[in-house]
This record gives C-alpha cells, sequence and structure tokens, in this order.
C-alpha cells in the first residue's frame, strides 16, 4: 500500500514523463480493489484531477491506454477544465482541445462496430463537445452547424453520431439553458440555433426520407424529438415531415414510440393557423392506429403481459391522447369529426383501464380537464325541458350529451379504482410513545384528491348516473359476485368522496339506500374480520355526509352510540375508527350534542359526560386523548359561559380525579412523583389538558385555573428530578424511560400553558394571573438547569409563543424574560451552526417575536446587551439551517425599520453597526449555500442604501461627511478584496447599480443577480440554483389560484378541509 | 321513500355489528333499549338457553378428554423433585413447564379474559346452577404476576401497569412460576377486585388451547380457590411496599330470591367510605370452565335491571341510574309473555321464565318458582345436564319450540 501511495506521487509530479500503466493500474485499484486500496487510489485520482495542469496529459492517456475506465478518467479531467478554466486557457490551446475532439469523435463514430463498442466513451466525448460549443459557438465557431452537416453526409454512421450531437446541443441551449448561463447568452444560442435550422432540418428530411439505416434513422427521430418545441412551426405544418411520421414511421414497431412521441410533441404546439394540419394529424393517426390496435383490443390485458416496448406504447399513446384531446378536443368537436373524437376517447377509456398506476394519472389528469371543462361552461345547468334555452345553452347541452357516454364509463373506472383517502403512519416518537400520524401529501392522497375532483365533477354533470354507478357496485358487494375487503373500501371511498355535491335531497335518499345495503351487507357477512371492515366502511361513510347527520338526529345520535360500542371492541384497527370517526363528527355536528334534541330530556353531551368513564375505559391512552378533544369540541358549541363551565367541569371530572389524588399524595410524600405510574398518568392527564384545551379554546382557563399552580410545582419537581439523575448518572440517564416521561411531563405542561394563552382572549388576566408564576416556575428553572440538555426548547417556543400573542403588552416582562433564557441558550448554539437544532430555531423565533413586539425593550437594555442581540441575530442569518437564517434576516430587517422609528436611538446605532451589517450581509450574498436568501438580502441591502441615498443617516459613517460616497467606497473596496478578478469597471458598475435601484426591489435582486453570474463565470461554480426560488413562487401562485376557483364549486372540498365558519 | 329513517337507525342499531353477538354487553339490553320493539324477536337473534346447553356439552366432552389425558399423565413414572401434592396440584412435568413458557412468549394477553352477554334467556336453573358475583365499578384487567413483576392488561392486551405484588410469582422474592388474575381496577381505592382465577402460582385453572396445560376448574371450584387461597395469603389484600395495590377478593353468592334481595338493598354495596359503586352484576355457570371470549354461561345485569328480569326488588338508588333510552320493564315482560305463551301448549318445562311469565298476571312479588318442591323439579328436569338424558330432553325441546 505504502508503494501504492509512493508510485502515485509520481503520477502527481508533472515533471516525469507520464507512466500509464501506473495509471490503468491505479484506475484498476479504484474500479476493482477494496477497503484501505480503493480509498488511497480514489485519493490519487481526485488530487490528480483537480491538478490545474491535468488536462495536458488528457491526450497521451487517450493515446496510450487501453483500458476504457482510465480513457473515461480521461475525459473527465477534460471535461472538468472545459467547464471551470476555459476562459483562463490560451486561444490557441482552446483550439488545439477543439480540433483534438473533434478529431476523436469523427475516429470513433465513422466506423459503426467501433461506436458500438466504445459508446460510454463515445457519449463522454460528445457531451465534453457540447460544453466546447456551449462556450465556442457561434463566435468562435461560426461555421460549427455546416460543418456538423456537411460532415453527416460522408458517412452514415457518423451522421447517427452527429444527430447524437445535435440532440444534446437542442438540450443544453433550449431545455437546460436557464441558470447555466446568463440569459441573453441563451436567447443569442437559441437565435443561432434557428437560423441556421433549416439546413439541419434538411439533413434530418434526408435521412427519413431516404436512409434504410435503422440505427440511424432511429437516432434522427429522437433528435428530430428534441426539436420540435422550439423549432419555427414552418417546418412542421408547411413540410411533409407530420405524414411522414404517420404513415412512414408510426406502424414500424421499432420506431412507433418515438413517432408517437414526436407526435405527443407536435399536439401540444400551439398553431392556432394551423387548424387543417391538426385535424388530419389526428385523422391519419387514428385510423393507423386503429390498424395497429384493433380498438377492441382488451388493453389492459395486453399491457399485463406485454413487453416494455409495447408497455411503453402504450404510456406513449396514452401522453398523445391525452395532450391532443387536452388541446384540440374542442378543435376536434367543431369540426364534427364525432366518429374519431369516440374512437380516441374509447381508446382512453380503455387505457385508463390499465392496472399500472402511473399510466392511470396519466388518463386521470385528462378525464378531470374534460369534467371539468363541461361543468365550468355551465355550472349550474338547469333540466333541459324546463327553460327556454339561448342558443349557447343548447350547444352546451349537446356537449355534456355527445360526452354522457363516455363519462358514464369515466365514472366506473373513478368508482372502481378510488385511491385511499387518509394514510395513518403508526410511528414512535423521540419520547418513546408510539402515536399515530395522519400523512399529508403522500402520493396516494394527492391521486385521492385529483379523483375525488373528477368524482365530483362527474357527478355535478349527471348526479343520478353517479348514483347508478354506485348503487350498481354496492349490489355487486351485496351479492357476492365483486365482494372483496379491497373492492368494498374501494367503493366506500368513492361514495365519502361526492359529500356534498349533491343536492340536499338527493344526497338523502342515496345515503339512505347504501347505508342499508352497507347494513344488509354487515348482517349478511360472517366472521369478525368481514363485519370489522364493512362496519368500518359504514362508518366511514357517514362520517363523510356531516350535512345528513345534522339533518337526521336519531340516526347521528346511533350512530354516536355505535361508535362507542366499537371503542370496546378489540378487534384490530375498531378503536382506532371509532375514535377517529367520533372525532370527525364531533368536529362537523358539535352543536348538535350540546343541544335538547326533539324527543330528548337533556342535551347529549350530558349523557355521554355521565357515562365517561364507561366509554372509554377499553381505550388506549391515545385513544383517550382523541376522545376528550372530540367531546371538547361538543362543549366549545355551548354559547352560554354558565352552562359550559358547568359541562367542563364534569367533562374534567375523571382526570381530575386522578391528579388531585397524585397531587395530594406527593404533598405527603414527594417521592411519589419518582414513581414510574405516577409520572405516566400524570403525562397522560396533561395530554388529556392539552386536548381539551385545544378543543375549547379560551373557556378552558376555568379548568386551567384549577390545575394551574400544582402543574408548576410538578413542573419543578420532575425538572430537579432530572437534574439530580444527570448529576448521579451522567447525561445517558435522560435515554431512561422514566426520564423520558419525566420529561413528557414537561413539554407538555408548557404546551398546555403555550397552547392556552395563544387562545386566550383576556389579556390583563393572563398577564396578571398566569405569567408571575410561569415566569417564576418555568423560566428560573430553565435558567438553573445546568446540563444544556436537559433544558427544554419548548420553553423558548412557549415564550415565543406568549410574546406573540401579548404582544407589547409583555415588555415590561422582556427583560425578565432575556435574564433567564439568553445568555444560557446562547452559550449552547454559538460554538457551531448545528448542535441542538431546536434550542436553536426557537431561540431565533423568540427573539423575532420581541423584535417585533417588543422592540422598546430592546432600547432599554445596556449597550453591551444590545451588541450581544445585534450578534445573535448576525449569527442567525449565516446559518445554513434555512429557516434559522430566513428567520435571522426577516429579525435584521424589521430591526432596522424599529430603529428609524426612533429617532435618537437610531443614529447611534448605525454609527455603530451600520457598515458592520453591510459587511456581513454581502459575506452571505456571495456564498453559494445561501442562494436561498438572495430576495431578502436584496430587500435589506436596498433599505440600507436608500436610508443612505436619503440622507436619513445623519452621523458620519466614515472620515468623510458624504455618506453615500464614503458607502460606495467602502462596498467597492469589500467587493475588490473578495473577488480580485473582476475588473475595476464592474464593481463600479456594481456598486451604483445598487444605489439606483435601491426603490425597486425586484431590478435590485436582478442586479444582485448578475453580478452573483459574474462572479460565478469565472470561478466556473454552478449557479443553476439561482432561479429556483422564482420557480418556487410560480409553482405557489399557480396553486392558489387553482384553489380559489375550486372554492366555487360545492362539494370540490373535502366536508373536513372546509374552514369552519363556513357551515354548521 | 322505500326505507323510513326509523327503520334504518333501528338497522344501524342492531346490525351495525362487529362481535356478531346481539347479547354483547357493549351494546344496550336488547330488551330493554329503545328499539327493543322495532328488531326482530328475541328468537331470531340466537337462543340463548339453547347456546348454554351446546357450551356445557362441549366442555363437558373436552372435559372427559382431558381427564383421560391426566390420568395417562399421573401414570407416567417421573421425578417428584417439586413434591407435588397431588391432590391439589396437577402434576406439571417438564413438557407442560416448556408449553407454559412457550406458551407465555406467544401470549400476548389479548382478548383473554372471559365476557360475560347480557343476561336475556333466564335459565331456568338459576337458583341452583348459577352464581353472583357483585361486580364494582372500574377497568376490566388480566393481571399477570410473572418472573417477579406484576403487570395489569387491557383487554386488548396493552399493559396498563407494572409493579411488585404480595401475590404468588408477582415480586423478586416469590419463586418463579405465573399467577393470573381476572381483576377489575378501581382507582380511587388502588384496589383490583378479583373476579376469577386463570392461573395460581402455576397451577392453571383456564381452558386453554394448549392441549397438555390444560386443566378443569369449574366456576364453583375457581371460587372456592380464590376464597381460600386468598385467605392464605392476607398479605395480598392490603397496601404494603411489597404489595403497591390491594387485591379484595369479590364474594359470591348462591341466586337465592331472598338472598339477592337482601344484596340488592344495600348502596353502597362494598366500602362505606370511597364505594366504587356497584357497576352491574354478573351470574356464573357453576360447571363453567374459563375460555376466553364471551359466552353465554356467564350473564350480566346492570343493578337497575334487576327488577325489570328477575324482579328483585332494588334499592331506589339504583333505579335512578336507569339510561336515557331504557325502557324498563314493559317491552322485556311483554317478549315474554309472548314467547311463553306460544310455548305454553308444548312445554313440559316449569322454568323460572315461563312460571315467571304465568305469575305475571297476580302482580305478585315473590316469585312462585322459590317454592321448594317446584325448585328440585326443575333441578330434575333441566340441570342434570351431565346426564345424557336431561341433555337430549332439552335438545328436543328445542327443536320443537323451533316448529311452532
Amino acid at each position: 500500500m505504502a508503494t501504492l501511495s509512493e508510485q502515485a506521487s509520481k503520477l502527481l509530479d508533472f515533471n516525469q514523463k507520464l507512466d500509464i500503466t501506473l495509471l490503468d493500474n491505479i484506475v484498476g485499484c479504484m474500479y476493482a480493489g477494496i477497503g484501505e486500496q480503493q480509498r488511497v487510489a480514489q485519493e490519487v485520482l481526485t488530487t490528480l484531477k483537480e491538478h490545474p495542469d491535468a488536462w495536458t496529459r488528457v491526450d497521451a492517456i487517450l493515446e496510450y491506454s487501453s483500458n476504457q475506465q482510465t480513457k473515461y478518467y480521461a475525459l473527465q479531467i477534460l471535461e472538468q477544465v472545459i467547464k471551470t478554466r476555459w476562459r483562463v486557457l490560451p486561444r490557441n490551446q482552446c483550439e488545439g482541445i477543439k480540433k483534438y475532439i473533434v478529431g476523436l469523435i469523427i475516429k470513433t463514430s465513422s466506423d459503426p462496430e467501433t461506436m458500438e463498442r466504445e459508446k460510454i466513451y463515445l457519449n463522454k466525448l460528445n457531451m465534453i463537445l457540447v460544453q466546447v460549443l456551449k462556450r465556442e459557438w457561434p463566435k468562435n465557431w461560426e461555421s460549427f452547424i455546416p460543418d456538423i452537416v456537411g460532415a453527416s453526409k460522408t458517412n452514415e454512421s457518423l451522421c447517427q453520431n452527429n444527430m447524437e450531437i445535435l440532440k444534446l446541443l437542442s438540450e443544453e441551449v433550449f431545455d437546460y439553458s436557464s441558470g447555466q448561463m446568463t440569459q441573453t447568452k441563451a436567447k443569442h444560442l437559441k437565435d443561432t440555433m434557428c437560423s441556421e435550422f433549416s439546413q439541419i432540418f434538411q439533413l434530418c428530411q434526408y435521412v427519413m426520407e431516404n436512409s434504410q439505416n435503422a440505427p440511424l434513422v432511429g437516432a434522427t427521430l429522437e433528435t428530430l424529438l428534441r426539436f420540435l418545441n422550439w423549432i419555427p412551426l414552418g417546418y412542421i405544418f408547411e413540410t411533409k415531415i407530420i405524414s411522414t411520421l404517420i404513415f412512414k414511421f408510426l406502424n414500424v414497431p421499432m420506431f412507433r414510440n418515438v413517432t408517437l412521441k414526436c407526435l405527443n410533441e407536435v399536439a401540444g404546439v400551439s398553431g392556432a393557423n394551423y387548424e387543417n394540419m391538426f385535424i388530419a394529424l389526428f385523422t391519419q393517426t387514428m385510423d393507423q392506429l386503429q390498424l395497429m390496435l384493433p380498438i377492441n383490443t382488451n388493453i389492459r390485458e395486453a399491457y399485463a403481459c406485454g413487453q416494455d416496448q409495447e408497455q411503453n406504447f402504450i404510456q406513449n399513446l396514452a401522453m398523445f391522447l391525452c395532450t391532443f384531446l387536452k388541446e384540440r378536443g374542442q378543435l376536434v368537436e367543431k369540426k364534427g369529426l364525432s366518429e374519431e373524437l369516440l374512437t380516441a376517447l374509447h381508446y382512453l377509456v380503455l387505457i385508463s383501464e390499465v392496472e399500472e398506476v402511473e399510466i392511470f394519472k396519466i388518463c386521470l389528469e385528462y378525464w378531470n380537464y374534460l369534467a371539468a371543462d363541461l361543468y365550468s361552461e355551465s355550472p349550474f345547468s338547469p333540466p333541459p325541458t324546463l327553460y327556454l334555452k339561448p342558443y349557447s345553452s343548447v350547444a352546451v347541452q349537446s356537449r355534456r350529451e355527445f360526452y354522457s357516454r363516455v363519462l358514464t364509463k369515466v365514472r366506473y373506472i373513478m368508482i372502481s379504482r378510488m385511491a385511499k383517502p387518509e394514510e395513518v403512519l403508526v410511528v414512535e416518537n423521540e419520547n418513546g410513545e408510539v402515536i399515530r400520524e395522519f400523512m399529508k401529501d403522500t402520493d396516494s392522497i394527492n391521486l385521492y384528491k385529483n379523483m375525488r375532483e373528477t368524482l365530483v365533477y362527474l357527478t355535478h354533470l349527471d348526479c343520478a348516473d353517479t348514483e347508478l354507478v354506485m348503487t350498481e357496485k354496492l349490489h355487486l358487494q351485496v351479492n357476492g359476485r365483486e365482494w372483496s375487503w379491497k373492492n368494498l373500501n374501494t367503493l366506500c371511498w368513492a361514495i365519502g368522496s361526492i359529500s356534498g355535491a349533491m343536492q340536499e335531497e338527493d344526497e338523502k335518499r342515496f345515503l339512505v339506500t347504501v347505508i342499508k345495503d352497507l347494513l344488509g351487507l354487515c348482517e349478511q357477512k360472517k366472521g369478525k374480520d368481514n363485519k370489522a371492515i364493512i362496519a368500518s366502511n359504514i362508518m366511514y361513510v357517514v362520517g363523510q355526509y356531516p350535512r345528513f347527520l345534522r339533518a337526521h338526529w336519531k340516526f347521528l345520535k346511533t350512530v354516536v352510540n355505535k361508535l362507542f360500542e366499537f371503542m370496546h371492541e378489540t378487534h384490530e384497527g375498531v378503536q382506532d375508527m371509532a375514535c377517529d370517526t367520533f372525532i370527525k363528527i364531533a368536529i362537523k355536528c358539535r352543536r348538535h350534542f350540546v343541544t335538547t334534541q326533539v324527543g330528548e330530556v337533556m342535551p347529549f353531551i350530558e349523557e355521554i359526560l355521565s357515562t365517561i368513564s364507561t366509554i372509554i375505559c377499553d381505550l388506549q391512552a391515545q385513544q383517550v386523548h382523541t376522545f376528550y378533544e372530540a367531546v371538547g369540541y361538543m362543549i366549545s358549541a355551548q354559547v352560554d359561559t354558565m352552562a359550559q363551565d358547568v359541562l367542563i367541569e364534569k367533562y374534567m371530572m375523571l382526570p381530575n380525579q386522578v391528579w388531585d389524588d397524585i397531587i395530594s399524595q406527593a404533598s405527603k410524600n414527594v417521592d411519589v412523583l419518582k414513581d414510574p405510574d405516577a409520572v405516566k398518568q400524570l403525562a397522560s392527564i396533561l395530554k388529556t389538558n392539552v386536548r381539551a384545551c385545544k378543543a375549547l379554546g379560551h373557556p378552558y382557563v376555568i379548568q386551567l385555573g384549577r390545575i394551574y399552580l400544582d402543574m408548576l410545582n410538578v413542573y419543578k419537581v420532575m425538572s430537579t428530578n432530572i437534574s439530580a439523575a444527570i448529576a448521579v448518572n451522567g447525561e445517558a440517564v435522560t435515554k431512561q424511560p422514566l426520564i423520558k416521561s419525566m420529561r413528557v411531563v414537561k413539554k407538555e405542561t408548557i404546551k398546555l400553558i403555550a397552547d392556552w394563552i395563544s387562545r386566550s382572549q383576556d389579556h390583563a388576566m393572563v398577564l396578571e394571573n398566569f405569567i408571575p408564576p410561569l415566569l417564576d416556575a418555568v423560566l428560573l428553572d430553565y435558567q438553573r438547569t445546568n446540563v444544556p440538555s436537559a433544558r427544554e426548547p419548548e420553553v423558548l417556543s412557549a415564550m415565543a409563543t406568549i410574546v406573540n400573542k401579548l404582544e407589547f403588552h409583555i415588555t415590561p416582562e422582556i427583560p425578565k424574560i432575556f435574564d433567564a433564557v439568553f445568555e444560557c441558550t446562547l452559550e449552547m448554539i454559538n460554538k457551531d451552526f448545528e448542535e441542538h437544532p431546536e434550542h436553536r430555531t426557537n431561540f431565533f423565533l423568540l427573539l423575532q417575536a420581541v423584535n417585533n413586539h417588543c422592540f422598546p425593550a430592546f432600547l432599554n437594555i445596556p449597550p453591551p446587551q444590545f451588541k450581544l442581540v445585534l450578534d445573535s441575530i448576525i449569527w442567525a442569518f449565516k446559518h445554513t439551517m434555512r429557516n434559522v437564517a430566513d428567520t435571522g434576516l426577516q429579525i435584521l430587517y424589521q430591526m432596522l425599520q424599529n430603529v428609524e422609528q426612533h429617532e435618537a436611538a437610531a443614529q447611534s446605532f448605525y454609527q455603530t453597526y451600520f457598515t458592520d451589517i453591510l459587511q456581513h450581509i454581502f459575506s452571505v450574498v456571495t456564498d453559494t449555500s445561501h442562494t436561498a436568501g438572495l430576495t431578502m438580502h436584496a430587500t435589506i441591502l436596498a433599505f440600507m442604501f436608500s436610508r443612505v441615498e436619503q440622507n436619513r443617516i445623519k452621523v458620519a459613517l466614515g472620515p468623510t461627511p458624504d455618506n453615500v460616497a464614503y458607502i460606495q467606497e467602502f462596498v467597492a473596496s469589500l467587493l475588490r478584496a473578495a473577488f480580485p478578478h473582476l475588473t475595476d469597471n464592474q464593481i463600479k458598475i456594481t456598486v451604483q447599480g445598487l444605489f439606483n435601484l435601491d426603490q425597486a426591489i425586484p431590478a435590485f435582486k436582478e442586479h444582485l443577480r448578475d453580478f452573483l453570474v459574474q462572479i460565478r463565470e469565472y470561478t466556473g461554480d454552478d449557479d443553476s440554483d439561482l432561479y429556483l426560488e422564482e420557480r418556487e413562487q410560480e409553482l405557489q401562485l399557480m396553486q392558489e389560484e387553482k384553489r380559489r376557483i375550486q372554492m366555487a364549486v360545492p362539494g370540490i372540498l373535502n366536508p373536513h378541509e372546509i374552514p369552519e365558519d363556513m357551515q354548521d | 321513500m322505500a326505507v323510513s329513517m326509523d327503520q334504518l337507525v333501528a338497522s344501524l342499531d342492531t346490525h351495525c355489528d362487529v362481535a356478531a353477538n346481539p347479547f354483547d354487553t357493549n351494546r344496550p339490553h336488547p330488551r330493554l333499549s329503545e328499539y327493543a320493539n322495532l328488531r326482530e324477536p328475541a328468537s331470531l337473534m340466537g337462543d340463548q338457553e339453547k347456546r348454554r346447553i351446546e357450551y356445557l356439552k362441549r366442555q363437558k366432552s373436552k372435559r372427559e378428554k382431558l381427564v383421560n389425558l391426566q390420568r395417562q399423565l399421573l401414570d407416567e413414572p417421573k421425578e417428584k423433585e417439586h413434591g407435588q401434592n397431588a391432590e391439589d396440584k396437577f402434576p406439571l412435568n417438564e413438557g407442560v413447564k416448556k408449553a407454559i413458557r412457550s406458551e407465555q412468549k406467544k401470549w400476548t394477553f389479548t382478548n383473554q379474559l372471559m365476557l360475560s352477554e347480557w343476561l336475556v334467556d333466564i335459565p331456568p336453573d338459576l337458583e341452583d346452577n348459577w352464581l353472583l358475583k357483585p361486580c364494582p365499578k372500574g377497568r376490566r384487567m388480566l393481571v399477570v404476576a410473572h418472573e417477579g413483576f406484576t403487570k395489569a392488561y387491557s383487554k386488548a392486551g396493552h399493559t396498563v401497569a407494572s409493579f411488585s405484588s404480595a401475590l404468588p410469582n408477582g415480586n423478586s422474592l416469590s419463586p418463579r412460576g405465573i399467577t393470573i388474575l381476572d381483576c377489575i381496577w378501581n382507582w380511587e381505592n388502588r384496589t383490583y377486585f378479583v373476579l376469577d382465577v386463570l392461573a395460581w402460582n402455576n397451577i392453571v385453572l383456564l381452558d386453554c388451547e394448549v392441549e397438555s396445560f390444560k386443566s378443569l376448574a369449574s366456576t364453583e371450584f375457581r371460587f372456592f380457590w380464590i376464597k381460600t387461597k386468598f385467605e392464605e395469603y392476607p398479605e395480598a389484600q392490603s397496601h404494603t411496599d411489597k404489595n403497591r395495590y390491594a387485591f379484595l377478593p369479590l364474594p359470591s353468592y348462591e341466586c337465592k330470591e331472598n338472598l339477592l334481595t337482601e344484596l340488592m338493598s344495600h348502596k353502597p354495596l362494598f366500602f362505606e367510605g370511597k364505594d366504587p359503586g356497584l357497576d352491574g352484576l354478573l351470574f356464573y355457570h357453576k360447571e363453567n370452565l374459563y375460555e376466553h371470549g364471551s359466552t353465554p354461561l356467564v350473564t350480566w345485569l346492570k343493578p337497575f335491571m334487576m327488577e325489570d328480569v328477575l324482579r328483585i326488588k332494588v334499592h331506589p338508588g339504583y333505579i335512578d341510574e336507569r339510561p336515557a333510552g331504557y325502557c324498563s320493564q314493559a317491552g322485556y315482560i311483554k317478549d315474554f309473555e309472548e314467547a311463553a305463551l306460544a310455548k305454553k301448549a308444548k312445554s313440559k318445562r316449569k322454568g323460572f321464565r315461563h312460571r315467571r311469565a304465568k305469575q305475571d298476571g297476580q302482580k305478585e312479588n315473590k316469585m312462585d318458582c322459590l317454592d321448594e318442591n317446584s325448585t328440585v323439579r326443575e333441578a330434575e328436569d333441566t340441570t342434570s345436564f351431565v346426564q345424557e338424558k336431561g341433555v337430549l330432553e332439552n335438545k328436543m325441546d328445542f327443536v320443537d319450540e323451533e316448529t311452532t
């Protein structure tokens, strides 16, 4: 091994001749070796690759090495130099490299066999050539296009590879250019390529029409595919290319996939003037298609037993049909080609039955579009015979009629393959508790949302038909022909998904039938497994229809009693189902439980409260918590405060009994609070309280007041116990179950207080009664805990919540809060950027809250402490943890604005900190790991420069009285020192722009970004992430727009997504 | 509309069901609830008395098999290292111990408790062959003392508490082995009220699936066992350092009218101080073996139902506990009258309920069936299930019933 690294050092000595055998050996070690040997080999190769002169060895390696891996390694070196140092190489060297690569490519690709054998090598060469082109073409290589087209005509295999190069170039320029080169550069390349495209096109056309060489034709089609989305439309529509594709290539198995992809591209281009061409494309393709894939084919089965190629064909066909019908469906309708249109739709229906979910998603997108489109034409379309319809409405009606038979089939498909509406993950959290988490945004849930939306539109279009399909599917369950757990679940998810889409009366009739049939099924099936599934489905369905439940009290009450019954059923999953359904119903129908219903002697809540111990006796702790939250929602609907307080007292009686009992024992012997069972009980009771508080909101105060002081005492005891345990046994003791449960008690206490204060409605009461004991107990404890990791980060977030809620009212208490938490937390996080991430995040959130609402508190603290605050803000925005950095920037921006409001303080602030802040901001702006914060950086800088420019800074920031001149010079020298490779002119323009644009943040940001591209052009850093931020925002805007439209359609939003104030 | 909401509600109440037992005690009593009159008559829901006979028959055949098996075990030569007393302990050879051990690991303690049904059909032999246990309010637990720990498991098998107790095998000082009790946990008193025993110091008293460690211990025997064993372990009944929670055996009573009336006239029943409250009454068939899951051989009534079902006068305090939706006696008695009348001509049995139905018109509280003579006759008629003849007779009786 020693010899290996010794020998390797020879490779790095550029005065010696390259020992190619040695290099081959090392590359061999790197790929085939193991352990230490491989590690050393890798190290050597990396060092060599990074050597600035390494590229001078490339030609020798390529010429003399016979090892493919070594050659590939040499190409990597070459690629590296082109990407990072091309502009600093002497021109003649550039020309040399260029020629060398072109020569190699021609040599390798001229012979079909060599080309096939050295495919990977050649691909890499092609990539390298494209990298060169991006830098050379057209300025230093004007004749590139004529060169490559000309060369192509000499040799078929050469031509095939040239197609490959053209494809890569097209991709680089049109698909991946954003962020890779400056916008102007990209535009220039695109223009050049378009203007010289005719030569390329002729070449493609020539090949397609004349060549018998299959691989060449294949490569040409692949290349053409990349061109289709950007070439001038004339090439597509005023040439024979479409008919060549359809008639010559579509029916050839070898080419049909790429051809279909080409047609798909064409279908998607916008060409309003070429309607007839689109129609021809459609009819001809459909004709060909029927010859290739007879319309009576069982595509679902064909797909299931098909080869990859065939499966891809189905997928491409789905994409083509969806794109075409979405973009040109209206045109086809207008031209009256109903037969072809129906055929296409029929294919799509058949493809929608394919098992593969990715293919289904493609189809779903179109069905969703179609249903939404038909619906939005006339959302409230009246029954046809009742009104004298205006002309347009007749057309609408006939469109709906035209699609109606297809849509019935689509309804069957949606209903038979409805996705799962919710996913629950059972996980163990950091405190060792097993909890159930409802997942958001999984693939399956998104699929559910799309299908649900489609089905709701389909129901609006013809609710009788949806009802018919669902009823029919249900009968197939009852008579056993389609009976299976999966099918039943799917069907019930579908039934539950259209809640709210029908008129109330229709919905009622439909639901009664559904429930009756499901009950019949439950009666008919034997065995707990079967019955549990059916019962769960019944409960799922009724839980989805709160409107129905609210209208039928007796039914609602029976459902709830059933759920209580299921809470005793130990068959797997039944108790969870019962609790989840119960809380769903409680939220949606809460008011009905606190009012006396017709035929009752008292509100149902009274019955629940008097039997609560029986109802929950078989539930597990977390199910009990859910139950309590649910009942809390009911009680929250009681508007009479007095009556509500009585209910709350009764509601909390059970946990309070246990609580009082433990407290009274602890008051005799505090060691009771070390008993694992007692600690667990306390944690569970506190969790119950947290859920009660969540559901009740401010009125929970009556219960909080009851336990508040005891709770804080328990908190202190727990904290003392934990600290003592750590003192005796070291930090490892925190992994023990007992200590974990003690921490749970602490965390839940803090959570309970913060949760309630954030829901409280009486600042004075909170400040007077709840804050002082809290500060005494919790904050002092935080400070005194001498093992940092034993401090609960939740203390900080709770304080932030409280400050955000109480705003300026709590300003007088800020010094006290800071005394307790500021320095000791800062001490924990100022060593690095990683340790104690929760404390870190929460600390800055607290700082932000104080800065936002209690800024005057900062003006009253001694200067050294203020400096500490400012330093910690700067520390925050230097983090690479994005949330922390963002918080830091927001605090700084807000603080600059706050400072400005206090004239006296402002000037000394500017004098002390202004240039400092400027310097730190520039350090993150130019740091690639902080690109995400660019908008905020720009905002802050613009703000600061405009303060200088508008003379808001009265004190002299530097030796000269003119602050503008001083700051300009300051920034210029700052940049000059950091980026010595920039020219003075570049820096001057940059600084100028920073001032000129400081009133227009977007322009200011563009300016900053240009500057960043410039500094990276030279160093060659990848700057593709500079544009990600905008794209993110665009997507979000689109999302919001979409949601806004959805809100207007009844039933599109799940009843459980609609904000509560909009119903019940 | 084809289906009225009322019908739908009644159907939901009846058919939306997992346990598949209309007499499940987690549901309303089938004769005494709001929708009772909308339901099918009881005979369609499954005849409880008929199932009792089937259960007893099944248990009897098991018992016979087991006796044979144990005879074999006893006959086998074996080491007498533990000096077991063959009179009150079943010999546990190595194989059996292994079975317990492996069973232990396999056991999740899920659904191991024996659960009752509502008392719907009044057993004709109630007075002679049934025992009653008053049941305090609390949470049903399976308490397992094993390897020095005592753990309490919920019905679904989740560990609820772990502590040290003075039960055999329940603390680090006691011998290795296993003790399993069926208890009701009462928080206020920190007390486990002992309902039943599944195993005691490695002696297995339940009827379980592992062939080699099955034993036969009738309810009567188990209750006697609890009583005498707890006398041997007084420490388990109090709160001490070694015994965190008290274990109090619940008394059992013969189902004689005067005894029951006396019992039901007290409220509170258990303690003067923190009385846990009477949750309900459990009726155990004396010959029943401990089996997991619900059984018609253990039945349940809430205190206020004693009057409606068995004509036992109860303390007025219990009447106040009737929940909303409780339909008192009218429906119940009416049902029975009809059932009894239908059978009147055929039935030769003079069962408890039959007689009671007949007497109903006379508005007499005292039940005729408590008359000594008739009770004896009844016992001969229907409770001699151990004799093949009795079972057959019963069986025929039911065949008749179904044909009517």
